[in-house]
């Protein structure tokens, strides 16, 4: 196996493949991704959709079906996870990349909730002021794509994990970097999500990435990191960002969702609890 | 009346009579005296320094609802949690058997 490293969609992305072409192309594959899914990027698709004033608008094929998954994960989350929180990231600052933001805002914006949008096919309907942020779904459905396209065995981007291998194993690190658990994951997919990291001050509120699409505010959760475990990298990812927002109430939700295999999560104390299902490694 | 009863009896059945009467006293003694000390005893309550409703009622929000199947506590001693971002790869190149190992954490 070969094992390579790069920077793309603001992180860095691991691939391990049983190929050297296939690190190549799976580096292709996520500059496709960013290069239509960005909203950093003035010229990427999603960029053109949210600076447009009109709806309904025709999205190209692969928009679309990022679109069509984060619409099913709105419904999966109960609306925890909804990609049309896109203008509240932004009224918070976070309107460029993380590394290119200042440590803080002069103040806090007014809070809303996310703006509604729908998918049908290629057609998206936004209501007047909703922006789209696919910052939450597309990274991981790019190591989903590159693993089932069969470009890579396992594929590692920003805290997301898919594999194709059947002894893979994940350590699960808390936002100190200690490993609080070794996971047996095999074929499948991991994903954590944190408040511990990419945070900034917005006047006197203590900002965070991750908005909750009731209140438009960065979530306020004890927990403060989230690892779920399902099929797919996207499904986990979204996973994990509704165990955070959720809370207290975050592992008993998961151990509701079929579709999650199991869940850890950090509290703020430094305590870290897990699901039974969880299969520790040794 | 003691001389009254004394003298029904001869000498050596009066000595008898003393005898099993005082140990049969004895013994009733020490069986009211064992009832007594099987008796639950009430001892007075220590009053505690904070209010205990107010300590149970600051639980659920210092730990998670228990999920249905129950719940794994894989760290349970509280540690400081700074701010960082560590995202650690590595991957054995050249293995027979397909295995990896990386690191989830942001």
């Amino acid at each position: 196996m070969i094992a390579a490293c790069f920077r793309a969609m603001g992180t860095t992305v691991a691939v391990t493949t049983g190929a050297e072409a296939g690190i190549e192309a799976t580096r292709r594959l996520f500059a496709e991704v960013e290069a239509t899914l960005s909203r950093f990027l003035p010229n990427s698709e999603l960029s053109r959709v949210n600076a447009s004033i009109s709806s309904p608008i025709t999205v190209g094929p692969m928009f679309a079906e990022v679109l069509a998954i984060a619409s099913d994960l709105r419904l999966r989350t109960g609306g925890l996870v909804d990609v049309g929180v896109g203008a509240d990231v932004v009224s918070w600052g976070y309107d460029r990349s993380f590394a290119a933001m200042p440590a803080a805002i002069s103040s806090a914006p007014t809070p809303m909730p996310a703006g509604w949008w729908a998918i049908d096919g290629d057609l998206l309907t936004l209501s007047p002021g909703t922006a789209i942020d696919l910052g939450g779904v597309a990274k991981g459905w790019t190591c989903d794509l590159a693993v089932d396209r069969h470009l890579a065995l396992l594929v590692s981007a920003g805290g997301d994990v898919r594999s194709a291998l059947s002894e893979a194993t994940v350590d699960i690190l808390d936002p100190a970097g200690d490993r609080v658990a070794r996971v047996s994951l095999g074929r499948g997919a991991l994903a954590t999500s944190s408040t511990a990291r990419r945070r900034w001050k917005a006047g006197d509120v203590d900002a965070h990435h991750l908005i909750d699409p009731r209140t438009g505010r960065p979530a306020q959760s004890p927990v403060v990191s989230a690892t779920a475990i399902a099929a797919t990298a996207v499904e986990a990812e979204a996973g994990a960002k509704a165990i955070l927002i959720r809370g207290a109430h975050g592992l008993a939700w998961a151990d509701e969702q079929p579709w999650i295999r199991g869940a850890i999560v950090v509290w703020d104390d430094g305590a870290v609890y897990g699901t039974v299902d969880v299969e520790l490694a040794a | 009346m003691i001389r009254n009863i004394r003298n029904r009896f001869p000498a050596l059945r009066w000595m008898s009579v003393v005898g099993w009467t005082t140990v049969t006293m004895a013994w009733i003694t020490a069986i009211i005296a064992r009832t007594v000390a099987a008796a639950p005893v009430e001892t007075p309550v220590p009053v505690p320094d904070q209010d205990p409703p107010a300590v149970l009622q600051s639980v659920p929000a210092a730990a998670p609802v228990l999920p249905g199947q129950g719940l794994i506590v894989l760290r349970s001693t509280p540690s400081a949690i700074p701010e960082a971002e560590v995202i650690v790869v590595s991957a054995p190149a050249g293995t027979s058997s397909p295995t990896a190992s990386v690191s989830s954490g942001s």
